[in-house]
C-alpha cells in the first residue's frame, strides 16, 4: 500500500459529508491493503476514490436538514424577503449615490453588482410566486407573505416612473418617495406574520443562553450605528475633503455653489416629502430599536432571528436616507467609489445572510421538526 | 426503492456482477470482476444503496486486523430491478434488423 494512495484516499474521504467519511475512509483503506489480493492497482484505488469524492453532490436538502418539500418553500419565502430587502435598500443608495465612473475597476465592479441585483430583484420574486403557488398544502398565511414581500420589492421599483408623472418636486423630493415606507411596512408586516408561524421554519425553538441573546442584540445594534455613521461619513465627506477613511472626490468650488443655490430651492411638494422624511426619522428608529431589543427572545429560532435582524438593518438604512434626505443633500457625482462598494458588498451580504439562515436548520433539531411536520 | 434515472453501460456490468454472486461480494471484487475502474464503480455503488437496489455490511471476519471490508448484495426489490434493466439494456442492445447480407466484391472492395 503506497503512501502516495493512502495519503489521496484520506484526502477524498476528508472531502466526503461527515457521515460518509468515516465509512469510506475504512473501506477504502481496507481496499488499499488487500488490492494486491485481487490484482487491482492501488493507484486505480486512489484515482477512483478521488473521483468519487470530486464527483458526490449532496443533495441540498441534507444541507439544509429539511425535507425538499419544506426546503423549496423556504427558498421560497428566502428569496422574496431578500428582494424585498435589496430592492428598498434602493432608497439610502439614492441619497448618497448617483453613479461611478465605469472607467475604473471599482466602478465596473459598482455596475456590474447593480445589474446584477437588479436581475435578482425581478427573477427572485417571480421563483418565490411560482414556488408557493405550485406546493400544495401551502398555507394560506405563508402565500400572503411571499405576497406582500412581492409588492414590497416592486414598488419602489415604480418609485421613479410615478415621480415622472407626478407634477411638481425633483428625483429626491417627488411625493413618489412614499413608496419607500409603504414597502417597509409590508416587510414588517410580512416578517411578522412569517415569525409567527411554525411552518416552513424549526418547530423546535433552541433556547438561547443570555450572552447569546446579549452578542446578537449587540451585533445588532452595531449594524444599525455602522449603517448610520457609514452613510453620514459619505455625505460629509462631499461637503468636507478631511472625512477620515472616504476616499472620493470632495466638490469643487463650482459645484459646491451649484448644490447650495439648489439646496435654496423651494419644491412644491417639499413639506410633505420632509413631513413624511421626519415621521420615518422617528417610526423607523423605533422600529429598529425595538426590534433589536425584542426580536432576539430567549426561544427565538434562527430563522427568526434573521428576518428581525434584517428589519432591523431595514429600517436602519431607511432612518438614515431619510436623515439625509431631509437634510437636502446631494452627493452628486463626487460619490466615494469606496463607500459604494461597500454598499454593493452590503447588499449581496444581506441576501447571502438572509438566504443561508432561512435556508437551514440546525442538524440538531431535525428529527423533531420533521416528524411533526404537516 | 426508488428507480434509476439514468442506467449506463458500467451500471449494467456492475448490476450483473452482484446479480451473479450468490454471497455478499467484496467491493473490490465487483471493481475487478465487472472490468469498470474503481472511479465508476465506487459511485454506483453508492448510487444503487441510497436508491435501496442495495444493501452492504462490514465484514464480520475478526481475524482480519486493521480496515474492514465492504460487503454489498442486492436486496429483494434490487435483485428484481437488477434482472429487469439489464434484460432492457440487453433488448436495447441487440440490432432491431438482420444485417445486410453483403457481396464479397463489397466486403473486399
Amino acid at each position: 500500500m503506497s503512501r502516495l494512495a493512502t495519503a489521496a484516499v484520506r484526502i477524498a474521504a476528508a472531502f466526503l459529508p461527515k457521515e460518509l467519511r468515516i465509512r469510506y475512509r475504512e473501506q477504502w483503506m481496507g481496499d488499499l491493503r488487500d488490492a494486491s489480493d485481487v490484482g487491482v492497482s492501488t493507484a486505480g484505488i486512489a484515482r477512483g476514490s478521488l473521483a468519487f469524492a470530486a464527483t458526490y453532490t449532496r443533495p441540498l436538502s441534507s444541507w439544509a436538514h429539511v425535507s425538499d418539500r419544506t426546503l423549496w418553500v423556504r427558498v421560497a419565502v428566502a428569496l422574496s424577503f431578500s428582494s424585498a430587502i435589496v430592492s428598498i435598500s434602493q432608497y439610502s443608495i439614492f441619497a448618497i449615490s448617483s453613479g461611478s465612473d465605469s472607467s475604473s475597476a471599482a466602478g465596473l465592479v459598482v455596475l456590474a453588482s447593480t445589474q446584477l441585483l437588479a436581475a435578482f430583484m425581478v427573477l427572485a420574486p417571480l421563483l418565490s410566486l411560482v414556488v408557493v403557488f405550485a406546493a400544495r398544502g401551502t398555507e394560506s398565511r405563508l402565500r400572503l407573505s411571499v405576497c406582500l414581500l412581492v409588492v414590497a420589492t416592486v414598488i419602489p421599483m415604480t418609485r421613479p416612473g410615478i415621480a415622472l408623472l407626478l407634477p411638481g418636486g425633483d428625483f429626491y423630493t417627488s411625493p413618489a418617495t412614499v413608496v419607500f415606507p409603504i414597502a417597509i411596512a409590508l416587510v414588517i408586516a410580512a416578517g411578522t406574520i412569517l415569525a409567527r408561524m411554525s411552518h416552513p421554519f424549526a418547530r423546535t425553538k433552541v433556547p438561547q443562553r443570555l450572552s447569546r441573546r446579549l452578542l446578537t442584540s449587540a451585533i445588532a445594534g452595531l449594524l444599525m450605528v455602522v449603517v448610520v455613521v457609514a452613510g453620514l461619513m459619505s455625505m460629509t465627506g462631499v461637503w468636507e475633503a478631511r472625512t477620515p477613511l472616504v476616499f472620493g472626490l470632495p466638490l469643487n468650488e463650482a459645484n459646491r455653489a451649484l448644490y447650495t443655490q439648489w439646496l435654496q430651492l423651494k419644491f412644491q411638494f417639499e413639506g410633505l416629502v420632509s413631513t413624511i422624511f421626519g415621521l420615518w426619522i422617528v417610526v423607523g428608529l423605533s422600529v429598529a430599536c425595538l426590534m433589536a431589543a425584542s426580536g432576539f427572545s430567549s426561544r427565538a429560532t434562527r430563522q427568526r432571528s434573521t428576518m428581525m435582524l434584517g428589519m432591523v438593518i431595514l429600517s436602519s438604512a431607511v432612518t438614515f436616507g431619510s436623515i439625509i434626505a431631509l437634510l437636502q443633500m446631494s452627493t452628486g457625482p463626487t460619490v466615494s467609489t469606496s463607500i459604494e462598494l461597500l454598499i454593493a458588498a452590503g447588499r449581496w451580504g444581506l441576501v447571502g445572510i438572509i438566504m443561508t439562515a432561512i435556508l437551514r436548520t440546525s442538524a440538531r433539531s431535525t428529527a423533531h421538526d420533521e416528524s411533526a411536520e404537516f | 426503492m426508488e428507480q434509476l434515472s439514468r442506467v449506463t453501460p458500467a451500471t449494467i456490468d456492475v448490476l450483473r456482477v452482484l446479480g451473479d454472486a450468490t454471497d455478499p461480494c467484496w467491493g473490490l471484487l465487483v471493481i475487478k470482476s465487472s472490468g469498470r475502474p474503481a472511479g465508476s464503480v465506487y459511485p454506483i455503488l453508492e448510487r444503487l444503496e441510497s436508491l435501496g437496489w442495495v444493501t452492504s455490511s462490514w465484514e464480520l471476519d475478526d481475524a482480519r486486523p486493521g480496515p474492514r471490508r465492504r460487503y454489498y448484495e442486492l436486496t429483494e426489490g434490487g435483485s428484481r430491478a437488477a434482472s429487469a434493466a439489464v434484460e432492457r439494456f440487453e433488448e436495447r442492445s441487440r440490432p432491431v434488423l438482420a444485417p445486410r447480407s453483403v457481396t464479397p466484391s463489397v466486403v473486399f472492395a
